[in-house]
Protein backbone atom coordinates (compact mmCIF):
# COMPACT_ATOMS: atom_id res chain seq x y z
CA UNK A 1 0.00 0.00 0.00
CA UNK A 2 1.59 3.34 -1.10
CA UNK A 3 1.96 4.88 2.36
CA UNK A 4 -1.04 5.23 4.43
CA UNK A 5 1.13 7.59 6.89
CA UNK A 6 1.97 9.78 4.49
CA UNK A 7 -1.91 10.19 2.86
CA UNK A 8 -2.58 10.91 6.75
CA UNK A 9 0.06 13.12 7.32
CA UNK A 10 -1.28 15.22 4.26
CA UNK A 11 -4.68 15.09 4.99
CA UNK A 12 -3.31 16.22 8.88
CA UNK A 13 -1.43 19.29 6.90
CA UNK A 14 -4.22 20.55 4.49
CA UNK A 15 -6.86 20.60 7.78
CA UNK A 16 -4.42 22.53 10.11
CA UNK A 17 -3.99 25.03 6.60
CA UNK A 18 -7.65 25.41 6.27
CA UNK A 19 -8.05 26.15 10.11
CA UNK A 20 -4.96 28.24 10.19
CA UNK A 21 -6.21 30.07 7.02
CA UNK A 22 -9.33 30.56 8.34
CA UNK A 23 -7.90 31.68 12.02
CA UNK A 24 -5.92 34.78 10.64
CA UNK A 25 -9.77 35.81 8.88
CA UNK A 26 -10.94 35.80 12.14
CA UNK A 27 -8.20 38.46 13.98
CA UNK A 28 -7.96 40.44 10.70
CA UNK A 29 -10.93 42.58 12.16
CA UNK A 30 -8.64 42.56 16.02
CA UNK A 31 -5.99 43.57 14.34
CA UNK A 32 -6.78 46.35 11.86
CA UNK A 33 -8.65 47.73 14.42
CA UNK A 34 -5.46 47.63 16.98
CA UNK A 35 -3.39 48.90 14.50
CA UNK A 36 -5.30 52.19 13.48
CA UNK A 37 -6.09 52.92 16.79
CA UNK A 38 -2.07 53.70 17.20
CA UNK A 39 -2.05 55.65 13.69
CA UNK A 40 -1.10 59.21 14.21
CA UNK A 41 -4.47 61.31 13.65
CA UNK A 42 -2.22 63.36 10.98
CA UNK A 43 -1.19 60.12 8.74
CA UNK A 44 -4.65 59.07 8.25
CA UNK A 45 -5.86 60.28 4.90
CA UNK A 46 -2.74 58.36 3.43
CA UNK A 47 -2.83 54.79 2.50
CA UNK A 48 -0.49 52.33 4.64
CA UNK A 49 2.00 51.17 2.54
CA UNK A 50 2.01 47.81 3.65
CA UNK A 51 -0.10 46.03 6.80
CA UNK A 52 2.18 47.90 9.44
CA UNK A 53 1.75 52.01 10.26
CA UNK A 54 4.67 53.76 9.33
CA UNK A 55 4.32 55.67 12.53
CA UNK A 56 3.23 54.91 15.88
CA UNK A 57 1.87 57.00 18.54
CA UNK A 58 -0.69 57.13 21.46
CA UNK A 59 -2.73 60.17 20.14
CA UNK A 60 -5.66 58.87 19.55
CA UNK A 61 -6.08 57.40 23.03
CA UNK A 62 -5.71 60.50 24.55
CA UNK A 63 -8.01 62.66 22.38
CA UNK A 64 -11.07 59.67 22.69
CA UNK A 65 -10.58 60.68 26.61
CA UNK A 66 -10.19 64.27 26.69
CA UNK A 67 -12.59 65.23 23.54
CA UNK A 68 -15.46 63.31 23.60
CA UNK A 69 -17.29 61.94 26.52
CA UNK A 70 -16.28 58.19 26.30
CA UNK A 71 -15.33 58.39 30.23
CA UNK A 72 -18.58 58.81 31.14
CA UNK A 73 -19.77 55.99 28.32
CA UNK A 74 -17.99 53.45 30.21
CA UNK A 75 -18.79 54.12 33.49
CA UNK A 76 -22.55 54.03 32.38
CA UNK A 77 -21.71 50.37 30.46
CA UNK A 78 -19.97 49.27 33.85
CA UNK A 79 -22.74 50.17 36.08
CA UNK A 80 -25.67 48.74 33.51
CA UNK A 81 -23.62 45.93 33.37
CA UNK A 82 -22.91 45.31 37.05
CA UNK A 83 -26.65 45.94 37.83
CA UNK A 84 -27.93 44.04 35.06
CA UNK A 85 -26.00 40.87 35.67
CA UNK A 86 -26.63 40.77 39.61
CA UNK A 87 -30.45 41.15 38.84
CA UNK A 88 -30.29 38.40 36.24
CA UNK A 89 -28.25 36.22 38.35
CA UNK A 90 -30.92 36.47 41.27
CA UNK A 91 -34.17 36.30 39.66
CA UNK A 92 -32.81 33.38 37.72
CA UNK A 93 -31.09 31.17 40.31
CA UNK A 94 -34.16 31.52 42.28
CA UNK A 95 -36.75 30.68 39.39
CA UNK A 96 -34.08 28.16 38.98
CA UNK A 97 -34.37 26.50 42.33
CA UNK A 98 -37.93 26.44 42.63
CA UNK A 99 -38.65 24.49 38.97
CA UNK A 100 -35.42 22.00 39.72
CA UNK A 101 -36.35 21.37 43.43
CA UNK A 102 -39.71 21.63 44.44
CA UNK A 103 -42.96 19.58 43.38
CA UNK A 104 -46.06 22.52 43.81
CA UNK A 105 -49.07 22.62 41.59
CA UNK A 106 -48.47 25.45 39.34
CA UNK A 107 -45.17 24.20 38.64
CA UNK A 108 -45.99 23.21 35.24
CA UNK A 109 -48.12 25.63 34.41
CA UNK A 110 -45.53 28.17 35.19
CA UNK A 111 -42.57 26.22 33.46
CA UNK A 112 -44.88 26.39 29.87
CA UNK A 113 -45.30 30.01 30.48
CA UNK A 114 -41.70 30.02 30.38
CA UNK A 115 -41.43 27.94 27.34
CA UNK A 116 -44.25 29.18 25.51
CA UNK A 117 -43.03 33.15 25.69
CA UNK A 118 -39.67 31.91 24.04
CA UNK A 119 -41.45 31.56 20.65
CA UNK A 120 -42.29 35.36 20.91
CA UNK A 121 -39.32 37.29 20.03
CA UNK A 122 -38.00 40.63 22.48
CA UNK A 123 -39.43 43.07 19.37
CA UNK A 124 -43.28 42.59 20.23
CA UNK A 125 -42.65 43.64 24.03
CA UNK A 126 -40.43 47.12 22.72
CA UNK A 127 -43.46 49.41 22.11
CA UNK A 128 -45.58 48.96 25.60
CA UNK A 129 -42.03 48.73 27.53
CA UNK A 130 -41.28 52.13 25.98
CA UNK A 131 -44.47 53.53 26.71
CA UNK A 132 -44.51 51.59 30.07
CA UNK A 133 -41.01 53.51 30.54
CA UNK A 134 -41.98 56.96 29.53
CA UNK A 135 -44.94 56.66 31.59
CA UNK A 136 -43.56 56.34 34.79
CA UNK A 137 -40.66 58.96 33.63
CA UNK A 138 -37.87 56.65 33.24
CA UNK A 139 -36.91 57.09 29.67
CA UNK A 140 -32.71 57.74 29.84
CA UNK A 141 -32.22 56.18 33.28
CA UNK A 142 -30.53 52.91 34.38
CA UNK A 143 -33.25 51.34 35.20
CA UNK A 144 -34.71 51.45 31.91
CA UNK A 145 -32.25 49.20 30.69
CA UNK A 146 -31.75 47.28 33.41
CA UNK A 147 -34.93 46.02 34.96
CA UNK A 148 -36.37 45.06 31.27
CA UNK A 149 -33.77 42.67 30.84
CA UNK A 150 -33.88 41.22 33.99
CA UNK A 151 -35.71 38.35 33.17
CA UNK A 152 -33.34 35.79 30.49
CA UNK A 153 -35.40 32.69 29.62
CA UNK A 154 -32.19 31.23 28.79
CA UNK A 155 -31.13 31.88 32.17
CA UNK A 156 -33.96 30.08 34.06
CA UNK A 157 -33.18 26.88 32.18
CA UNK A 158 -29.45 27.08 32.63
CA UNK A 159 -29.99 27.27 36.40
CA UNK A 160 -32.73 24.79 36.69
CA UNK A 161 -30.13 22.38 34.68
CA UNK A 162 -27.09 22.80 36.31
CA UNK A 163 -29.31 22.82 40.19
CA UNK A 164 -31.15 19.76 38.99
CA UNK A 165 -27.73 18.03 38.07
CA UNK A 166 -25.06 19.31 40.78
CA UNK A 167 -27.19 19.21 43.76
CA UNK A 168 -28.91 15.99 45.25
CA UNK A 169 -31.89 15.76 46.77
CA UNK A 170 -30.61 14.03 50.21
CA UNK A 171 -28.13 17.02 50.81
CA UNK A 172 -31.36 18.93 51.00
CA UNK A 173 -33.01 16.46 52.77
CA UNK A 174 -30.29 15.85 55.53
CA UNK A 175 -29.90 20.20 55.76
CA UNK A 176 -33.93 20.30 56.33
CA UNK A 177 -33.22 18.29 59.61
CA UNK A 178 -30.48 20.32 60.68
CA UNK A 179 -32.92 23.11 61.17
CA UNK A 180 -32.20 24.85 57.66
CA UNK A 181 -35.42 26.79 56.30
CA UNK A 182 -35.57 27.18 52.44
CA UNK A 183 -34.11 30.33 52.36
CA UNK A 184 -30.62 28.93 53.49
CA UNK A 185 -30.94 25.97 51.62
CA UNK A 186 -31.01 27.94 48.23
CA UNK A 187 -28.18 30.79 49.72
CA UNK A 188 -26.10 28.21 52.19
CA UNK A 189 -26.25 25.02 50.20
CA UNK A 190 -27.47 25.24 46.46
CA UNK A 191 -25.48 28.63 45.45
CA UNK A 192 -22.51 27.71 46.56
CA UNK A 193 -22.81 24.27 44.90
CA UNK A 194 -24.07 25.78 41.13
CA UNK A 195 -21.15 28.78 41.22
CA UNK A 196 -19.98 27.22 37.57
CA UNK A 197 -23.77 28.08 36.54
CA UNK A 198 -23.40 31.16 37.69
CA UNK A 199 -20.48 31.96 36.68
CA UNK A 200 -21.76 31.19 32.71
CA UNK A 201 -24.83 33.22 33.05
CA UNK A 202 -22.82 36.44 34.60
CA UNK A 203 -20.50 36.19 31.75
CA UNK A 204 -23.76 35.79 29.24
CA UNK A 205 -25.87 38.01 30.93
CA UNK A 206 -22.78 40.87 30.75
CA UNK A 207 -22.19 40.01 26.99
CA UNK A 208 -25.52 40.87 26.34
CA UNK A 209 -25.82 44.17 28.47
CA UNK A 210 -22.44 44.91 26.90
CA UNK A 211 -23.08 44.82 23.44
CA UNK A 212 -26.93 45.86 23.56
CA UNK A 213 -27.61 48.67 20.78
CA UNK A 214 -31.42 49.07 19.80
CA UNK A 215 -32.36 48.89 23.23
CA UNK A 216 -30.27 52.09 24.37
CA UNK A 217 -31.08 53.63 21.09
CA UNK A 218 -34.63 53.78 22.07
CA UNK A 219 -34.23 54.36 25.70
CA UNK A 220 -31.38 56.81 26.04
CA UNK A 221 -31.61 60.32 24.85
CA UNK A 222 -28.86 62.66 26.55
CA UNK A 223 -24.98 62.63 25.27
CA UNK A 224 -23.45 61.62 28.94
CA UNK A 225 -25.96 58.67 29.24
CA UNK A 226 -25.06 57.06 26.45
CA UNK A 227 -23.56 53.34 26.49
CA UNK A 228 -20.25 52.70 25.33
CA UNK A 229 -21.56 50.98 21.49
CA UNK A 230 -23.68 53.80 21.09
CA UNK A 231 -21.60 56.23 22.47
CA UNK A 232 -19.16 55.04 19.41
CA UNK A 233 -21.92 55.14 17.07
CA UNK A 234 -22.79 58.85 17.67
CA UNK A 235 -18.72 59.08 17.29
CA UNK A 236 -19.07 57.34 13.56
CA UNK A 237 -22.43 59.33 13.09
CA UNK A 238 -20.53 62.62 12.88
CA UNK A 239 -19.28 62.95 8.98
CA UNK A 240 -17.84 66.47 10.04
CA UNK A 241 -15.85 65.12 13.14
CA UNK A 242 -15.16 61.52 12.10
CA UNK A 243 -11.80 60.73 13.33
CA UNK A 244 -11.16 56.80 12.63
CA UNK A 245 -8.09 56.66 14.96
CA UNK A 246 -9.92 57.72 17.94
CA UNK A 247 -12.98 55.33 17.21
CA UNK A 248 -10.86 52.50 16.78
CA UNK A 249 -9.14 53.47 20.21
CA UNK A 250 -12.75 52.91 21.45
CA UNK A 251 -14.11 50.00 20.09
CA UNK A 252 -10.40 48.26 21.32
CA UNK A 253 -11.05 49.35 25.02
CA UNK A 254 -14.53 48.11 24.16
CA UNK A 255 -13.36 44.57 23.57
CA UNK A 256 -10.69 44.31 25.76
CA UNK A 257 -12.97 43.84 28.74
CA UNK A 258 -14.64 40.72 27.00
CA UNK A 259 -11.52 39.39 25.55
CA UNK A 260 -10.00 39.28 29.24
CA UNK A 261 -13.26 37.44 30.58
CA UNK A 262 -12.98 34.98 27.95
CA UNK A 263 -9.05 34.42 28.64
CA UNK A 264 -9.93 33.82 31.98
CA UNK A 265 -12.84 31.61 31.44
CA UNK A 266 -13.46 30.83 28.11
CA UNK A 267 -13.34 27.16 28.04
CA UNK A 268 -15.94 27.21 31.13
CA UNK A 269 -18.39 29.26 29.69
CA UNK A 270 -18.52 27.77 26.01
CA UNK A 271 -18.86 24.21 27.73
CA UNK A 272 -21.59 25.55 29.52
CA UNK A 273 -23.75 27.64 27.31
CA UNK A 274 -23.42 24.61 24.71
CA UNK A 275 -24.04 21.59 27.07
CA UNK A 276 -27.78 23.02 28.20
CA UNK A 277 -28.58 23.88 24.47
CA UNK A 278 -29.99 20.64 23.23
CA UNK A 279 -31.81 19.33 26.21
CA UNK A 280 -32.43 22.57 27.60
CA UNK B 1 -53.09 29.17 68.92
CA UNK B 2 -50.38 28.62 66.47
CA UNK B 3 -50.92 29.48 62.88
CA UNK B 4 -48.63 26.54 60.95
CA UNK B 5 -47.20 27.09 57.78
CA UNK B 6 -45.84 24.51 55.64
CA UNK B 7 -43.00 26.48 54.52
CA UNK B 8 -42.33 23.97 52.04
CA UNK B 9 -45.00 24.47 50.53
CA UNK B 10 -45.09 28.34 49.76
CA UNK B 11 -41.27 28.57 49.15
CA UNK B 12 -41.42 27.88 45.40
CA UNK B 13 -43.75 30.73 45.01
CA UNK B 14 -41.86 32.59 46.78
CA UNK B 15 -38.70 31.98 45.24
CA UNK B 16 -40.61 32.21 41.64
CA UNK B 17 -42.03 35.48 42.51
CA UNK B 18 -39.46 38.26 41.41
CA UNK B 19 -39.21 36.07 38.16
CA UNK B 20 -42.98 36.22 38.13
CA UNK B 21 -43.25 39.99 38.69
CA UNK B 22 -40.67 40.95 36.03
CA UNK B 23 -42.03 38.17 33.61
CA UNK B 24 -45.60 39.96 34.08
CA UNK B 25 -44.43 43.48 33.37
CA UNK B 26 -41.72 43.03 31.07
CA UNK B 27 -42.97 40.27 28.44
CA UNK B 28 -46.47 38.87 29.16
CA UNK B 29 -48.20 42.24 29.61
CA UNK B 30 -46.46 44.12 26.98
CA UNK B 31 -46.82 40.89 24.50
CA UNK B 32 -50.78 40.93 25.04
CA UNK B 33 -50.90 44.68 24.87
CA UNK B 34 -48.98 45.53 21.71
CA UNK B 35 -51.05 42.69 20.01
CA UNK B 36 -54.15 44.40 21.04
CA UNK B 37 -52.95 48.08 20.10
CA UNK B 38 -51.58 46.70 16.50
CA UNK B 39 -56.07 46.42 16.28
CA UNK B 40 -56.37 50.25 17.34
CA UNK B 41 -55.95 53.55 16.12
CA UNK B 42 -53.53 55.60 18.30
CA UNK B 43 -53.85 59.81 18.35
CA UNK B 44 -51.10 61.25 20.53
CA UNK B 45 -50.59 57.63 22.10
CA UNK B 46 -53.84 57.50 23.49
CA UNK B 47 -56.48 54.54 22.14
CA UNK B 48 -58.97 56.13 20.07
CA UNK B 49 -60.60 53.67 17.90
CA UNK B 50 -60.95 49.91 17.05
CA UNK B 51 -60.00 49.64 13.06
CA UNK B 52 -59.89 45.66 12.78
CA UNK B 53 -56.85 44.94 10.03
CA UNK B 54 -56.42 48.24 8.82
CA UNK B 55 -52.61 48.84 10.40
CA UNK B 56 -51.76 45.26 8.67
CA UNK B 57 -53.43 45.88 5.52
CA UNK B 58 -51.85 49.68 5.39
CA UNK B 59 -48.45 48.20 5.99
CA UNK B 60 -48.31 45.42 3.47
CA UNK B 61 -49.88 48.39 0.93
CA UNK B 62 -46.36 50.36 1.72
CA UNK B 63 -43.67 49.06 -0.99
CA UNK B 64 -41.10 50.06 1.51
CA UNK B 65 -42.17 47.08 4.00
CA UNK B 66 -42.51 44.66 1.30
CA UNK B 67 -39.17 45.61 0.29
CA UNK B 68 -37.50 45.37 4.16
CA UNK B 69 -39.29 41.61 3.96
CA UNK B 70 -37.46 40.85 1.17
CA UNK B 71 -34.07 42.47 2.22
CA UNK B 72 -34.74 40.09 5.63
CA UNK B 73 -35.71 37.32 3.96
CA UNK B 74 -32.27 37.57 1.71
CA UNK B 75 -30.08 38.29 4.77
CA UNK B 76 -31.61 35.51 6.70
CA UNK B 77 -31.19 33.11 3.90
CA UNK B 78 -27.96 33.64 2.67
CA UNK B 79 -26.29 34.41 5.96
CA UNK B 80 -27.46 31.30 7.83
CA UNK B 81 -26.87 28.96 4.91
CA UNK B 82 -23.17 30.49 4.59
CA UNK B 83 -22.73 30.50 8.49
CA UNK B 84 -24.22 27.31 9.12
CA UNK B 85 -22.30 25.01 6.24
CA UNK B 86 -18.95 26.91 7.52
CA UNK B 87 -19.52 26.62 10.74
CA UNK B 88 -20.34 22.56 10.57
CA UNK B 89 -16.77 22.16 8.35
CA UNK B 90 -15.12 23.92 10.98
CA UNK B 91 -16.17 21.98 13.85
CA UNK B 92 -15.57 18.60 11.92
CA UNK B 93 -12.16 19.59 10.98
CA UNK B 94 -11.37 21.21 14.46
CA UNK B 95 -12.78 17.37 15.70
CA UNK B 96 -10.55 15.83 13.39
CA UNK B 97 -8.84 12.65 15.59
CA UNK B 98 -5.92 13.03 13.79
CA UNK B 99 -5.03 17.00 14.79
CA UNK B 100 -4.33 18.69 17.90
CA UNK B 101 -5.07 22.42 19.18
CA UNK B 102 -9.12 21.69 18.80
CA UNK B 103 -9.40 24.14 22.01
CA UNK B 104 -6.99 26.65 20.54
CA UNK B 105 -8.83 26.87 17.42
CA UNK B 106 -11.66 26.78 18.67
CA UNK B 107 -11.17 29.71 21.19
CA UNK B 108 -9.61 32.08 17.87
CA UNK B 109 -13.33 31.36 16.31
CA UNK B 110 -15.19 32.21 19.40
CA UNK B 111 -13.39 35.50 19.53
CA UNK B 112 -15.30 37.53 17.66
CA UNK B 113 -18.08 37.33 19.40
CA UNK B 114 -16.20 39.46 21.89
CA UNK B 115 -17.38 42.70 19.48
CA UNK B 116 -19.97 44.21 19.74
CA UNK B 117 -22.17 44.82 16.71
CA UNK B 118 -21.72 48.72 16.54
CA UNK B 119 -17.94 47.75 16.59
CA UNK B 120 -18.07 45.12 14.06
CA UNK B 121 -19.43 47.67 11.76
CA UNK B 122 -17.10 50.63 12.03
CA UNK B 123 -14.25 47.90 11.95
CA UNK B 124 -15.58 46.33 8.82
CA UNK B 125 -15.93 49.96 7.72
CA UNK B 126 -12.56 50.66 7.91
CA UNK B 127 -12.00 47.42 6.00
CA UNK B 128 -13.38 48.01 3.64
CA UNK B 129 -13.23 51.81 3.28
CA UNK B 130 -11.14 52.87 0.24
CA UNK B 131 -7.49 54.45 0.35
CA UNK B 132 -7.29 53.50 3.71
CA UNK B 133 -8.79 50.92 4.26
CA UNK B 134 -7.35 47.06 5.05
CA UNK B 135 -8.19 45.81 1.47
CA UNK B 136 -7.00 49.07 -0.20
CA UNK B 137 -3.46 48.15 1.96
CA UNK B 138 -3.39 44.17 1.03
CA UNK B 139 -4.05 44.78 -2.63
CA UNK B 140 -1.56 47.54 -2.56
CA UNK B 141 1.08 45.24 -1.48
CA UNK B 142 0.42 43.28 -4.89
CA UNK B 143 -0.30 46.40 -6.84
CA UNK B 144 -3.04 46.31 -7.15
CA UNK B 145 -6.28 49.08 -7.54
CA UNK B 146 -9.30 49.21 -4.73
CA UNK B 147 -11.50 51.45 -5.61
CA UNK B 148 -14.87 49.53 -4.88
CA UNK B 149 -17.42 51.71 -2.74
CA UNK B 150 -18.93 48.65 -1.40
CA UNK B 151 -21.46 50.33 0.77
CA UNK B 152 -22.79 52.64 -1.83
CA UNK B 153 -23.34 49.61 -3.97
CA UNK B 154 -26.94 48.03 -4.29
CA UNK B 155 -25.84 44.47 -3.86
CA UNK B 156 -22.42 45.02 -2.39
CA UNK B 157 -23.62 46.47 0.80
CA UNK B 158 -25.95 44.03 2.04
CA UNK B 159 -23.21 41.00 1.49
CA UNK B 160 -20.87 43.11 3.50
CA UNK B 161 -23.31 43.35 6.37
CA UNK B 162 -23.79 38.99 5.50
CA UNK B 163 -19.75 38.98 5.33
CA UNK B 164 -19.83 40.53 9.02
CA UNK B 165 -22.20 38.13 10.40
CA UNK B 166 -20.74 35.00 8.85
CA UNK B 167 -17.28 36.52 10.68
CA UNK B 168 -19.18 36.81 14.40
CA UNK B 169 -21.15 34.52 13.97
CA UNK B 170 -19.67 30.87 12.66
CA UNK B 171 -16.90 30.32 15.46
CA UNK B 172 -19.80 31.24 17.66
CA UNK B 173 -21.71 28.11 16.20
CA UNK B 174 -18.95 26.27 15.34
CA UNK B 175 -18.31 26.16 19.55
CA UNK B 176 -22.29 24.34 19.50
CA UNK B 177 -21.55 22.02 16.63
CA UNK B 178 -18.13 20.88 18.50
CA UNK B 179 -20.30 20.45 21.59
CA UNK B 180 -22.56 18.19 19.45
CA UNK B 181 -19.63 16.44 18.09
CA UNK B 182 -17.79 15.34 20.76
CA UNK B 183 -21.02 13.59 22.00
CA UNK B 184 -21.00 10.99 18.87
CA UNK B 185 -19.30 8.15 20.29
CA UNK B 186 -15.64 7.38 18.20
CA UNK B 187 -16.37 3.56 18.19
CA UNK B 188 -19.43 4.48 15.38
CA UNK B 189 -16.45 5.78 13.37
CA UNK B 190 -14.06 3.02 13.87
CA UNK B 191 -16.42 0.40 12.51
CA UNK B 192 -17.13 2.59 9.76
CA UNK B 193 -13.53 2.52 8.75
CA UNK B 194 -13.66 -1.23 8.80
CA UNK B 195 -16.36 -1.20 6.84
CA UNK B 196 -14.45 0.76 4.58
CA UNK B 197 -16.65 4.15 4.40
CA UNK B 198 -14.45 7.21 3.38
CA UNK B 199 -14.25 10.54 5.26
CA UNK B 200 -17.51 11.67 2.79
CA UNK B 201 -19.30 8.61 3.83
CA UNK B 202 -18.85 9.00 7.33
CA UNK B 203 -20.00 12.98 7.33
CA UNK B 204 -23.29 12.19 5.75
CA UNK B 205 -23.82 8.11 7.40
CA UNK B 206 -22.45 9.22 10.98
CA UNK B 207 -21.86 12.93 11.33
CA UNK B 208 -25.03 14.74 10.16
CA UNK B 209 -27.80 12.77 11.63
CA UNK B 210 -25.96 12.42 14.96
CA UNK B 211 -25.56 15.86 14.55
CA UNK B 212 -29.44 16.82 13.54
CA UNK B 213 -30.64 17.85 17.56
CA UNK B 214 -27.94 20.25 17.34
CA UNK B 215 -28.15 21.32 13.74
CA UNK B 216 -31.88 22.13 14.50
CA UNK B 217 -31.05 24.29 17.75
CA UNK B 218 -28.36 26.05 15.60
CA UNK B 219 -30.94 26.83 12.90
CA UNK B 220 -33.83 28.41 15.36
CA UNK B 221 -31.96 29.93 17.89
CA UNK B 222 -29.77 31.88 14.22
CA UNK B 223 -32.97 32.49 12.90
CA UNK B 224 -34.84 34.20 15.32
CA UNK B 225 -31.56 36.57 16.06
CA UNK B 226 -30.66 37.15 12.46
CA UNK B 227 -34.14 38.07 11.76
CA UNK B 228 -33.78 41.59 13.72
CA UNK B 229 -30.48 42.30 11.92
CA UNK B 230 -30.61 46.27 12.77
CA UNK B 231 -27.05 47.42 14.23
CA UNK B 232 -24.66 47.31 11.15
CA UNK B 233 -27.17 48.45 8.46
CA UNK B 234 -28.56 50.95 11.04
CA UNK B 235 -25.00 52.61 11.22
CA UNK B 236 -23.16 51.83 8.14
CA UNK B 237 -26.20 52.63 5.42
CA UNK B 238 -29.54 53.24 7.57
CA UNK B 239 -30.81 51.61 5.34
CA UNK B 240 -29.51 52.72 2.06
CA UNK B 241 -28.75 53.02 -1.11
CA UNK B 242 -32.13 52.86 -2.08
CA UNK B 243 -33.08 50.92 1.15
CA UNK B 244 -31.41 47.60 -0.36
CA UNK B 245 -30.73 47.48 3.07
CA UNK B 246 -33.16 48.31 5.22
CA UNK B 247 -34.93 45.58 7.87
CA UNK B 248 -37.95 44.40 8.94
CA UNK B 249 -36.42 45.99 12.41
CA UNK B 250 -35.52 49.41 11.11
CA UNK B 251 -39.25 49.65 9.57
CA UNK B 252 -40.12 48.60 13.20
CA UNK B 253 -38.03 51.13 14.59
CA UNK B 254 -38.84 54.23 11.81
CA UNK B 255 -42.61 53.53 12.39
CA UNK B 256 -42.31 53.15 15.84
CA UNK B 257 -39.78 56.23 17.33
CA UNK B 258 -39.39 57.97 14.56
CA UNK B 259 -43.19 58.66 13.42
CA UNK B 260 -44.09 57.77 16.73
CA UNK B 261 -46.84 55.41 15.32
CA UNK B 262 -47.11 52.97 18.17
CA UNK B 263 -49.87 50.72 16.86
CA UNK B 264 -48.50 50.37 13.14
CA UNK B 265 -45.40 49.68 14.64
CA UNK B 266 -46.92 46.95 16.90
CA UNK B 267 -48.51 45.87 14.16
CA UNK B 268 -44.88 45.37 12.26
CA UNK B 269 -43.78 43.34 15.36
CA UNK B 270 -46.17 40.54 14.80
CA UNK B 271 -45.85 40.43 11.18
CA UNK B 272 -41.97 40.04 12.11
CA UNK B 273 -42.61 37.34 14.61
CA UNK B 274 -45.55 35.44 12.45
CA UNK B 275 -42.54 35.23 9.55
CA UNK B 276 -39.70 34.28 11.69
CA UNK B 277 -41.57 31.23 13.47
CA UNK B 278 -42.75 30.69 9.74
CA UNK B 279 -39.68 30.32 8.66
CA UNK B 280 -38.19 28.23 11.88
CA UNK B 281 -41.04 25.93 10.90
CA UNK B 282 -40.30 25.67 7.48
CA UNK B 283 -36.50 24.79 7.75
CA UNK B 284 -36.55 22.67 10.72
CA UNK B 285 -39.19 20.02 8.80
CA UNK B 286 -36.87 20.14 5.68
CA UNK B 287 -34.42 19.37 7.97
CA UNK B 288 -36.41 16.38 9.33
CA UNK B 289 -37.66 15.76 6.24
CA UNK B 290 -33.84 15.08 4.64
CA UNK B 291 -33.16 13.20 7.58
CA UNK B 292 -35.69 10.75 7.27
CA UNK B 293 -35.46 10.84 3.46
CA UNK B 294 -31.97 9.36 3.68
CA UNK B 295 -32.83 6.52 5.63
Amino acid sequence: MLGTKRKRTLSKLGIHLILIVYAIFTLIPFYWMAVNSIRPAGDFYSRMEGLFPDNIDFGNYISLFSNTSFLAWLWNSIIICILSTFLGLLICSMAGFAFGVYRFRLKNFFFWLVLGSVAIPEIVTIIPVFRLMSDIGMIDTYSSLVLPYAVSMFGIFLMKQYIESSLPMELLEAARIDGIGEAGLFVRIALPLVKPGLGVLGIYLWLNAWSSYFWPLIMLKSQTMLTVPLGLATLYADPWNLQYGVLMAGSLISTIPIIIIFICAQDQFINGLTAGSVKG
Amino acid sequence: MKVHIDSRRIAPYLFLLPFLIFFAIFRLWPIIWSFLISFFQLDDGDISGFIGMSNYITIFHDPTFIKAIWNTLYFVVVYNVIMIILAIMLAVFCNSSIIGGKKAYRAVFFSPIAMSLPVVAVVFDLIFARNIGFITSLLGMFGIEYNYRIFASMTGAMWAVILMRVWRGSGYYCAYFLAGLTSIPEELYESAMIDGANAFQQFRKITLPLLKPMLIFVIIMSTILSFQLFDEPWILTQGGPANSTLTLQMYLYQTSFLKQDFSKGAAVSYVMTLLMLAASIVSVSRQKESSSGRK
